[in-house]
């Protein structure tokens, strides 16, 4: 029965229903099915939603969204642009690293590839990069701003599963690196082989040259966020949800007195959209904590878990089972859902297989990087082609080969060597 | 008569705009000021996180209006996107819209039996003791605004589709 | 026939110390109905199986959960707080006279919990809180100054802290960990020992035993419920709720001492405040913070536990 709620899911949401609907749909049929008491079911899921610690998703959800009006990204980009001016793959190279920073203050993928999108991919196809390949990368890289702390899909899992987003927040660093690592060879390998890269000891075309130290000079309020954010964090001023409202406060006023690119006129747009944002989300997370409920309450997860347990002892190929399970749901599934439904259902499996909680967090991170990429519902990669103002058709295949060289081993190491995502939060002494 | 449609929309928007505004200034300016009262004033503060929490639920479910009027849900546009008949694209349509109809006719029951239940049996929150009915009621709202909504993409033929960031054709 | 009752808890897993009271409640009431025309079987759920503690609470008070050992919260009735109300006993032994069938607090907590449609069986005790801290602690107002503790945020846990020189700051559960670990706060207050050794041991260094409040859970039962049960039935009930209230009264003390050896053997520092300091918060703390309690539960309670409390 639980299993068919899952189908029914999925066959709404492919037909095209919002997902916030399908899963209201999806809760109607539950109640259906199981008889459930409707007097305080909505105040079960009102009760989910009135977490302190939620407070974090609005705020940094807002906070990405004033990177961009505040002109705080372009001054990222220049940044970065300059450091690895003239290298082979170097225009690339910055688009990862510029998304890597991004994500230090964002909470969100989509905040990156609308505003590094915007200003990267134009330049990248002048410098002879297909417009595909350079959507594919701005999709995989922007998913760096759900890796590096702050990110709200560590808010969420750690809502739903009850971990601490501290911890989670620092195991999700490691993956980080390597991803960083993986998409700047990958690009490396790429440019010059895939593809001739024009002229790269030039600044981005039609750029005036500007002085290095003129460059860092401006970039250096936007570079002061992520350690405002993060040494805010981890150096014990503030929890991550005061975090996400200093990141917030530094935005504005790093937008209206430093860079002067934020008006009222921009602000309040940016608001209104950021809250349209967070609504969304709020309202998909709403019904599928209902969901939880009332699965929870039906024993669902232990069955589950007895199910696969009977089958399966050894605790590798559990794992095994766990990803290929992640990663197929990722692929047919939006980001939120997996993270939401689909994260806390296996998280019992898990816990038998002896892994630790904020080890698994990683590995839920990881498998939406690669979910959020990957067709047929691949909401990062449609969105950056979108941005990059390209058929969808161009973008799969890179897309692909960047999952398969870079996305699923950086899963596969996060997976099977705990150390990678639990390193920093020991050596942080948070977990 | 759609004249008259449409500056009702064009209030409820300013109005909703307004109260995301508001409630996004308050959530943000009241967890700022925890820092600032816990770590530089080293004051005690009691209750400031209730009064975040009750303007947070505001911004949640206004926000979630928002989306409906915009008709801007997160969805997943695969299959609409390979429909190339009109006939079969407006026929998607409004299925979609009857499901959704269907659903927030569903929420708005469950609306009803919380608002219910609240009034028999109001609550407070622990530390101010304000009452719960009112981060309660933007739930009640919000259910109502996204029928209506609803209802306005199933007559008008209006398809929903992903929020748009700035910058993207 | 057969009666089938749903019995929950908010606060620990099966195995736990609650979740084996939750065990034992309802084998004895099985055992005694068994075979007989007045046959009760329950269906037990532990700690997070139907919910965080504020909605399994809205499932009792909506009758959709029958019996609870829980820690009431002050959502429907502030009155439910009284048990929060700092030095109203300062030994177990008093703290038992209070609550036992017919003991003062026992009377009034009946009254209370039947405005709110709950029949109320007796307490479920802990023990008494401390405040655990890190690299420092205090056991005078003075000294308390400028250390930061995470409180529960119901009232008056907050004012509480406050009368006894601390900073108050409210942390979600989840995040206490890491904030004691970062320094965002230095401690946690109103526990006892055994939350702060089994959750903080590695970030803490001191357990000071303020006794400012005596930290209890509540046996209780849906009226409807209830009223639904013969009289046999209700004697049987209530009978073994008394037995399992008894057996805790002389289990927890044991329990909460074995507690404090093993955080002394594991390195952190235990302080009992000596006699006149505890007078002292105690007076600090009464002063301060009972008047406000009237505006909170009303002068007439207030005024009981002033006639009934341990003369300072
Ligand atoms: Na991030
Ligand atoms: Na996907």
């Amino acid at each position: 029965m639980g299993v068919l709620a899952i189908l029914l899911l999925i066959v709404l949401m492919t037909i095209g229903v919002p997902v916030a609907w399908s899963f209201a749909a999806v809760l109607a049929y539950l109640v259906f099915i199981y008889d459930v008491n409707m007097t305080t079911l909505l105040l079960q899921g009102f009760r989910s939603l009135d977490h302190i610690i939620l407070l974090a998703l609005p705020l940094f959800v807002l906070a990405g969204y004033l990177m961009k009006s505040g002109g705080i990204a372009r001054r990222l980009v220049d940044f970065i642009e300059m450091l690895v001016r003239g290298r082979r793959g170097g225009l690339g190279a910055s688009m990862v690293y510029a998304s890597g920073i991004f994500g230090a203050i964002s909470g969100t993928a989509s905040g990156a590839v609308a505003s590094i999108g915007t200003i990267m991919i134009g330049p990248l196809a002048e410098r002879g990069y297909p417009r595909g390949y350079a959507s594919a990368l701005l999709g995989i890289s922007s998913l760096l701003g759900i890796l590096i702390p702050p990110s709200v899909t560590m808010i969420l899992f750690g809502v739903v599963t009850r971990q601490s987003i501290t911890a989670l927040f620092a195991a999700t660093i490691g993956p980080a690196l390597l991803l960083m690592l993986g998409l700047t060879l990958f690009n490396r390998f790429c440019a010059g082989r895939l593809f001739t890269e024009n002229h790269p000891d030039d600044t981005m075309p039609g750029q005036k040259i500007a002085s290095r130290w003129s460059i860092t000079k401006s970039a250096l309020p936007a570079l002061s966020l992520p350690f405002l954010i993060l040494g805010g964090i981890y150096g014990g001023i503030c929890t991550p949800t005061e975090a996400a409202a200093v990141a917030v406060v530094a935005a504005i006023i790093i937008g209206f007195f430093f860079y002067r690119d934020l008006t009222l006129s921009r602000l309040r747009d940016s608001v209104v959209a950021s809250a349209e944002t967070t609504g969304t989300i709020m309202l998909i997370l709403l019904f599928s904590f209902m969901i939880g409920r009332i699965l929870t309450a039906e024993r669902v997860p232990q069955e589950l878990t007895e199910w696969i347990t009977t089958l399966v002892q050894n605790p590798l190929l559990i794992l095994l089972i766990v990803n290929a399970f992640l990663i197929i749901t990722g692929m047919i599934m939006d980001d939120l859902s997996v993270t939401v439904v689909i994260a806390p259902l296996l998280m019992p499996l898990v816990v038998s297989a002896g892994v630790d909680p904020i080890h698994y967090g990683a590995i839920v991170a990881c498998s939406v990087v690669i979910g959020a990429n990957s067709p047929p519902v691949a909401p990062i990669l449609y969105m950056a082609c979108r941005i990059g103002q390209v058929s969808i058709h161009h973008a799969i295949m890179p897309a692909i080969w960047m999952i398969l060289v870079v996305g699923l081993p950086v899963m596969m190491v996060t997976t099977f060597i705990p150390e990678v995502s639990l390193f920093i939060p020991r050596m942080l002494g948070v977990m | 008569m759609l004249s008259f449609f449409s500056s009702i929309d064009r209030v409820m928007a300013r109005l909703l705009n307004l109260i995301a505004i508001i409630a996004s200034v308050v959530v943000a300016g009241l967890v700022f000021f925890m820092v600032i009262a816990r770590y530089a004033m080293e004051w005690s503060i009691v209750g400031v996180d209730e009064l975040a929490l009750i303007s947070a639920m505001w911004l949640y479910m206004v926000g979630g209006i928002i989306a409906s009027r915009r008709a801007e849900h997160l969805v997943v546009d695969f299959l609409p996107q390979q429909l190339t008949s009109p006939f079969l694209l407006r026929l998607h349509q409004r299925v979609v819209a009857l499901i959704m109809v269907a659903t927030t006719v569903f929420f708005i029951y469950l609306a009803w039996r919380m608002m219910s239940f609240a009034i028999k049996r109001p609550q407070t929150t622990p530390g101010l003791g304000l009452p719960e009915l009112i981060p309660l009621s933007s739930l009640a709202l919000a259910s109502i605004g996204c029928f209506a909504y609803a209802m306005r993409d199933l007559i008008t033929g209006r398809a929903c589709h992903n929020p748009k960031e700035e910058g993207e054709k | 026939d057969t009666i089938k009752l749903k019995m929950a808890t908010d606060t620990g897993s099966k195995g736990s110390p609650t979740g084996n009271a939750l065990d034992n409640w309802a084998e004895i009431i099985q055992k005694k109905t068994a075979g007989t025309p007045d046959e009760i079987k329950i269906n037990i759920f532990y700690q997070d199986e139907l919910g965080d503690q504020k909605e399994v609470f809205d499932l009792f008070m909506a009758g959709e959960v029958d019996m609870m050992l829980n820690w009431p919260l002050t959502s429907y009735d502030k009155r439910m707080g009284l048990r929060n109300m700092p030095y109203m006993f300062l030994s177990w032994d008093q703290a038992f006279d209070a609550y036992r069938p017919g003991g003062w607090l026992n009377t009034i907590y009946n009254e209370v919990h039947n405005d709110q449609g709950l029949t109320f069986f007796g307490a479920w005790p802990e023990g008494f809180g401390g405040v655990a801290t890190r690299g420092k602690y205090a056991t005078t107002v003075e000294g308390a100054k400028g250390i930061k503790v995470r409180v529960p945020s119901n009232f008056p846990n907050p004012q509480t802290m406050q009368a006894l020189g601390y900073q108050a700051t409210a942390i979600t559960w989840g995040e206490v960990y890491t904030s004691i670990q970062t320094g965002v706060v230095d401690g946690d207050a109103g526990n006892i020992i055994y939350w702060d050794y089994e959750y903080f041991r590695d970030v803490l260094t001191h357990y000071t035993r303020t006794k400012h409040v005596f930290v209890t859970g509540v046996l209780s039962m849906n009226t409807e419920t209830w009223e639904e049960l013969n009289p046999n039935q209700q004697k049987i009930v209530a009978d073994a709720a008394l037995l399992v209230m008894e057996k805790q009264f002389a289990d927890a003390k044991a329990l909460d001492q074995s507690y404090v050896d093993k955080a002394v053997a594991g390195g952190m520092e235990y302080i009992e405040p000596t006699e006149e300091e505890l007078r002292a918060l105690a007076k600090v703390a009464r002063e301060q913070v009972w008047p406000q309690m009237e505006a909170e539960v009303g002068p007439e309670l207030v005024q009981q536990v002033r006639e009934n409390a341990p003369k300072l």
